[in-house]
């Protein structure tokens, strides 16, 4: 046997941690070498490439090994030590241990290239900060719990519901009623009204809306049994639809909800003692003559690691502020996420959603409404994201958009926490929210020294690094531990015989009785928790009431500030007045409520300890309890009996009987011409060779050509500008929506490959799209703008591959993950890469330092296509660019020749000839997937698809045909990408929006039908023409000389009406479900009705002033976001009505020889 | 080609430094904030080239996206900083807003500068508490003689909280294009409007393009706010001659 072979044999013999450990002990020395010594791996293959490999780069992957080795130790740590206190430290522990662990990484990082930087982290800062960040995920966490509890689906509208509740601020602020408070200036003390208002309003607006979204949405998809990941992907429709509609009512521009002027102030603040802490890193030597300055302005003779403080220069203490508006924002998240979690655990409510999330069809049978549940959760889930989105809206500047940058680090924090789990999503909130914060200041301190200015932007990257690096490590979350530790902790004390000391639990009782102490001893858990409740709530209720009571309008006179218009003044002087005796009233409350609630709870303790003492003790509450319970059956249970009692039998009878008429009315005056119309309908399908259905290869072809030809009639009918050279502006228009189409085309067919065929959940795409497009920008873009001159076809090889590699490599430990973690993970994916494009330099080209983006890069066949064969030079002897070719008439070129020809008046525009490329791009692509798709490979795909399991059976290396699966389809992407690049010119990070790209691809994906690369053609091109149909519109809008100018004026009419006269449209939506409930349309009926609640909803809350605050001049609809209106339309409508899409997949079926019988 | 009636910002980063440099800014006690668009890191890099980038604070250059409206973790660093006594911002008016407003909150009390994106007394407009901006100072193009009525027709009619600058700058800019096309009929827009901006006595001085389309300037006004609702001018900068007292 050979040494290799006699290594393999005893490295396949260590245990598990010994393995890993040495791994990571590889890669650990190996990387620390070549960051301070240059002779790691990397830097080894970077001399062999003879140092072609960027420095940075280097560095940069030296760095990341080293912080994943960091994540593997704690992997080690979760799977392989064995339970006991040293594991539950290192576990507990490991968010601060990673933190210093990456501290010193950054130092080594830093010695290696001879420089130094200070991390300067002020600790009272941090913790508010944590606050802030861990009850803003908080807020939107708590929904997606309980909608994934109850509901058992990942909801990706989730954090529009957030949004929702910070334009319900907004529109309370500019209410007739509430205004005059927005306008007052300052007059030194807090007004609550309208902050106490938006909370409400917040939580019982969002709860509406959600429940509305719940009925007219998920409601139909529950119905129909769809699966958790049918209604996820509907919720994406949902988030983009109810996105659209608020950008579209409440514009673009940024707002921030101001209850009041004073809530501005800076002197507004808690303030806080603080310890400074500055972490001194790389080089710390001082030059002979130099001093070091601490922050107290000590000077020393040597730098310190760490620079602890606690007072300034002058010998005070160092404080920090809080200001009140950042302040309430963690105090109302948490307080409503305990009053939830008190909902859940302590009432007749929660108990029912915890049936139906365990077992609905059980929970049905024993007489539980689930429906009603389900509104219930909705209602819950949407109001409480909505009470954070409120509050968060006084903490900064906000668009609509702001809302989803928080969706996904709040899918890491119940991912973290455990699904499922409150208790854990508050853990996790907290840690993720610690390491948002902690960021900021990490990545400020060593950005300029690593020549990364712009790294604090980075800082956003943080909760995606976590979730991905979550799902690989404890991929359960810290919920399941911690149900795991409780339940070995039950088995523990069943098996114990201890008892617990009745004298001592009495002492508890009488010295901390109102903490639950002396029940907790007892272990008495329940009781002793709702013990600490009570008194916590007083307390706290108190002290918030006499906050309130202090820093608002003192009693007595209002006094109106100079120079306030008397209108004005009059209303602000009443709702002050008003405010004032509320507060008064909410402060005796308080007063009340502490300390006299804990005191007569700790009398009541005295007692409790009597008993214990006595060893008599029984629950005193008990009775009481069983009495309650009682009282509140029959309370509710008469309601049901009551509400039939207040409809007469008679008046029931009438409708009913009316409605039965109406019903047939209707259906003989329609059955005959539905009828016909159905019979002409099969007829006409059958000459189109549709009548076997879409699901038959004949009857998908011919629907394939029908649907293509009445496409290619839109493109041919879409109107160009008038005023231009007609044969000029076509072929450019056509050349652009052919270029957009094969763009999209690409990406739907790559997506396609991944989630139709293999089954995926691949949210991705632009992922692995951005990798082709900045790769080919990069490499391509010349050296003198920071690129590195490559020349196309490489740098496309190159990126391409890249692509393929990180599919392989992202498959491997991903794919074994629930459908929707592995979307999480592959949209996270997308969102690092656009946060990476704002801040780190290797993905910048251009000519500037500091500015993001990748520009100035060539492309493909452009000089040739303007200058012709042969350089073309000026009379500098210096090589003309593609545009000064252009306007230079005596070039002869391919494009003159092309304008000459087809009379354009100018050389051919270079969209033509990438239109050409793309086609061919295309053309390549379909029939590699349709010779893949026919091969034995494709058929082994589509069987891992349907049933994994059996796959596996027949032999089948899953695993391996999954990540080649993803492989292949990220190498497509990253084809697209390129594409995308040319087409585009310059990247921005805006071009990762997932709504611009991710989104767009599912819609057509859906639409067109998974599994069939037709239906992705078809798809592709709906997608293409809404975006071109729209861009004309947008340019008809403003100019009565362009088409579609009517139908624009039109839209805008349309769009005013709804905005003026919501009561108009309510009323209008009520004869529609007063008609529909009539003719039985049920679904109809309710769909209207809650519709009209939406418009009444308008009429009272979005008064004129948030039409003269958002339309300054005239009332005219954004165009851009009735795109993301109609792709949220299309993805929701089409998974309700049309699951399969336009062309759903055609079974494949082998063909078989004639006789039967195998020859 | 590309042409352009407002000076470069290659100039302005000499004129910020220098503004600095007069108002008693020491080295090793700026920070510089700026957007990462071309205008912002464009500035942003004049401005450091200018005052050297290794005679800044602790904190440093500082690089945030156009889009960003958190900066409280940058406030908060500043005001535990020592060294960091005053801040550049290369922002438009509403990040300048918001910045100053965090710095506020956090703490940090320096004196703060900008360039010509947050000039003017639209500033007032957008914040929330004027009295921050006391003693901010800025640059903004100093317009030369203005030729035609339409200075004084905007003096007349002009809505408040603009930049009257700028306006002039936009104006003379329309004009141009509108006169290339009167006056040189026939020839390229290019060759138009370079032949139109060789002397051209506008609303914003006299213009006269560069080879590369830009313009030399007149130099920049330094104007500060009094924290109330004024916004003066009282010195400017040239390349020749820098500071001078207007």
């Amino acid at each position: 046997m050979t040494a290799l072979e006699d290594f393999r044999d005893q490295w396949s013999q260590l245990d598990r941690w010994k393995r890993r450990v040495a791994i990571a002990s590889f890669f650990a020395i190996e990387s620390t070498l070549g960051l301070l010594s240059q002779i790691g791996a990397l830097n080894i293959v970077d001399t062999l490439l003879f140092d072609s490999l960027p420095t940075d780069l280097v560095w940069l992957l030296q760095t990341f090994t080293l912080i994943c080795v960091g994540f593997g130790l704690v992997k080690i740590a979760f799977d392989d030590m064995r339970p006991g206190w040293l594991r539950s430290t290192i576990i507990t522990t490991s968010p601060i241990l990673l933190f210093l662990y990456i501290l010193l990484i950054i130092h080594i990082l830093l010695l290696g290239l001879d420089t130094s930087a200070s991390v300067l982290i002020d600790l009272a800062s941090l913790g508010t900060n944590t606050l802030t960040w861990s009850s803003t995920y908080l807020s939107i966490a708590v929904g997606l719990t309980l909608t994934y509890s109850v509901q058992r689906y990942g909801n990706f509208a989730q954090s529009e519901f957030f949004m929702i509740g910070m334009y319900v601020g907004v529109a309370l602020m500019w209410t007739n009623w509430l205004f005059p408070l927005n306008e007052i200036p300052s007059d030194g003390h807090l007004s609550w009204t309208l902050f106490l208002w938006m909370l409400f309003g917040a939580f019982v607006l969002t709860g509406i809306a959600g429940v509305i979204i719940d009925r007219l949405v998920y409601r139909g998809f529950r119905g129909r049994k769809a699966s958790p990941d049918v209604m996820m992907i509907a919720s994406l429709g949902v988030a983009l639809v109810l996105r659209a509609l608020t950008y579209l009512r409440f514009g673009g521009s940024t707002q921030r909800f101001v209850p009041d002027a004073d809530w501005m102030r800076g002197s507004q603040a808690f303030e806080f003692p603080t310890i400074l802490t500055r972490f001194n890193l790389g080089k710390r030597q001082l030059e002979p003559d130099q001093v070091y300055t601490s922050l107290d302005c000590a000077e020393m003779s040597s730098i310190p690691a760490v620079d602890i403080i606690t007072t300034t220069c002058e010998g005070a203490a160092q404080t920090t502020n809080y200001a009140y508006n950042n302040a309430f924002l963690p105090i109302v998240s948490f307080a409503t996420v305990f009053i939830l979690l008190a909902i859940l655990t302590r009432t007749r409510l929660g108990r029912r959603m915890r049936a139906v999330a365990d077992n609905p069809e059980l929970a049905a049978s024993s007489g539980i409404n689930v429906e009603r549940v389900h509104m219930t959760s909705a209602f819950l889930s949407a109001g409480i994201s909505g009470v954070g989105g409120g509050i968060f809206g006084i903490t900064l500047l906000f668009k609509p958009i702001t809302a989803f940058s928080l969706l996904l680090p709040s899918f890491a924090v119940i991912v973290l926490g455990t699904i499922g789990s409150l208790p854990g999503a508050i853990v996790a909130a907290l840690i993720i929210g610690f390491v948002r914060a902690v960021s900021g200041p990490v990545l400020i301190g060593i950005g300029n020294p690593i020549g990364r200015s712009g790294y604090s932007a980075l800082a956003e990257v943080m909760p995606y690094a976590i979730i991905i690096a979550i799902l690989l490590i404890i991929p359960k979350g810290i919920g399941d531990a911690y149900d795991r530790w409780k339940i070995e902790r039950l088995r523990e004390r069943a098996r114990s015989s201890k008892i617990p000391n009745h004298r001592h639990s009495a002492a508890l009782g009488l010295l901390m009785g109102p903490l639950g102490a002396h029940h907790f001893h007892q272990r008495r858990s329940g009781r002793a928790i709702s013990t600490l409740l009570v008194t916590s709530s007083a307390f706290f209720i108190g002290k918030a009431t006499s906050f309130i009571r202090t820093n608002s309008y003192p009693s007595g006179p209002v006094v109106v500030p100079d120079g306030v218009d008397p209108d004005i003044a009059s209303n602000w002087v009443s709702l002050i007045e008003s405010e004032q005796a509320f507060i008064s009233l909410i402060g005796t409350i308080g007063d009340v409520l502490w300390p006299w609630i804990p005191l007569l709870v700790w009398i009541f303790c005295l007692y409790e300890s009597y008993l214990i003492f006595n060893d008599r003790y029984k629950d005193p509450i008990h009775p009481f309890k069983l009495r309650y319970h009682s009282i509140l059956s029959r309370i509710s249970t008469p309601s049901d009996k009551h509400s039939e009692r207040t409809i007469s039998k008679n008046m029931k009878d009438r409708v009913e009987s009316l409605r039965a008429n109406a019903d047939s009315w209707l259906t003989a005056r329609t059955a005959s011409l539905f009828g016909t119309l159905g019979k002409q309908g099969d007829a006409i399908l059958q000459k189109a060779g549709i009548g076997e259905g879409r699901r038959t290869e004949s009857g998908s072809k011919a629907a394939f050509r029908l649907l293509l030809a009445l496409l290619l009639l839109f493109v041919v009918w879409l109107p160009v500008d008038p005023s231009s050279n007609f044969m000029f502006a076509k072929t450019l228009q056509v050349s652009n929506l052919v270029t957009f189409l094969s763009i999209y085309l690409i990406m739907s067919l790559s997506l396609n490959l991944s989630t139709g065929y293999t089954g995926l959940l691949n949210f991705g795409v632009i992922f692995f799209v951005s990798i082709g497009a900045i790769g080919v920008g990069v490499l391509t873009a010349p050296s003198d703008v920071a690129g590195y001159g490559w020349p196309i076809i490489p740098a496309l090889i190159f990126s391409m591959l890249v692509a393929a590699i990180s599919g392989w490599l992202l498959a491997y430990p991903t794919a074994r993950l629930r459908g929707d973690y592995f979307a999480v993970i592959t949209i996270s994916l997308g969102e690092v890469v656009r946060i990476l494009l704002s801040g780190e330099p290797l993905l910048k080209t251009g000519t500037t330092q500091g500015a993001i983006g990748v520009q100035r890069y060539p492309q493909p066949l452009e000089v040739w296509w303007f200058c012709g064969r042969g350089e073309q030079l000026d009379e500098n002897g210096v090589e003309l660019s593609p545009f000064e070719c252009k306007n230079n008439e005596a070039i002869d070129s391919i494009a003159r020749t092309i304008g000459e020809t087809l009379s354009f008046g100018q050389p051919a525009p270079y969209y033509l000839l990438l239109a050409i490329i793309g086609l061919i791009c295309v053309m390549i692509v379909w029939r590699a997937l349709s010779m893949l798709y026919s091969s034995p490979w494709g058929r082994i795909l589509r069987s891992i698809r349907e049933d994994e399991d059996v796959a596996q059976h027949h032999g089948h290396d899953v695993m391996t045909h999954k990540a080649a699966a993803l492989a292949v389809s990220a190498a497509i992407a990253a084809f697209a990408g390129a594409l995308f690049a040319w087409y585009l010119g310059s990247l921005q990070p805006s071009f990762m929006q997932p709504s611009r790209t991710t989104f767009l691809v599912w819609a057509a994906f859906v639409i067109g039908g998974a599994g069939n690369n037709r239906g992705m053609l078809i798809g592709a091109m709906i997608i293409t023409l809404n975006e071109f149909v729209i861009n004309r519109l947008v340019a008809a809008q403003s100019s009565a000389s362009q088409p579609l100018h009517e139908l624009a004026v039109a839209i805008d009419t349309v769009f005013a009406w709804l905005v003026t006269e919501p009561m108009q449209a309510a009323l209008l939506m009520i004869a529609i479900m007063a008609l529909a409930y009539l003719f039985r349309r049920k679904a109809m009926a309710e769909s209207a009705g809650w519709i009209a609640s939406v418009f009444l909803l308008m009429v009272w809350l979005l008064h004129q002033r948030s039409i003269d605050e958002v339309f300054r001049t005239d009332i005219q609809v954004n165009l851009a976001y009735v795109k993301v209106l109609i792709i949220g339309l299309i993805i929701v409508t089409s998974l309700k009505y049309n699951e399969k899409g336009l062309l759903p997949e055609v079974p494949y079926r082998p063909e078989r020889s004639d006789g039967g019988d195998s020859q | 080609m590309f042409y352009r009636n407002v000076p470069s910002d290659a100039i302005q980063g000499p004129a910020g430094a220098d503004m600095m440099t007069d108002a008693g800014v020491a080295e090793g006690a700026l920070a510089v904030f700026g957007m990462t668009n071309d205008y912002g890191a464009g500035l942003a890099d004049a401005v450091v080239d200018a005052w050297g980038s290794d005679k800044l604070c602790d904190v440093g250059r500082y690089d945030y996206a156009e889009t960003d409206t958190d900066f409280s973790a940058v406030a908060d660093q500043m005001a535990a900083s020592t060294t960091c006594t005053a801040v550049y911002l290369s922002s438009y008016i509403a990040d300048a807003a918001l910045i100053i407003e965090a710095l506020n909150e956090a703490g940090w009390e320096g004196h703060i500068f900008g360039g010509d994106g947050p000039a003017g007394e639209g500033m007032y407009d957008e914040m929330e508490d004027d009295s921050l901006l006391n003693g901010m100072t800025v640059t903004q193009p100093r317009a030369g003689s203005s030729f035609g009525d339409f200075s004084e027709r905007y003096d007349a009619n002009a809505p408040s909280g603009g930049i009257k600058a700028y306006d002039l700058t936009t104006y003379d800019g329309v004009m141009m294009v509108g006169m290339a096309a009167v006056n040189h009929n026939g020839v390229s827009a290019d060759a138009g409007i370079a032949a139109t901006g060789n002397g051209y006595e506008g609303a914003s001085g006299v213009i006269n393009f560069l080879d590369n389309g830009d313009i030399g300037g007149n130099g920049y006004d330094i104007c500060s706010y009094d924290g109330v609702d004024q916004y003066t001018c009282s010195k400017y900068w040239t390349a020749e001659g820098g500071v001078a007292t207007a």
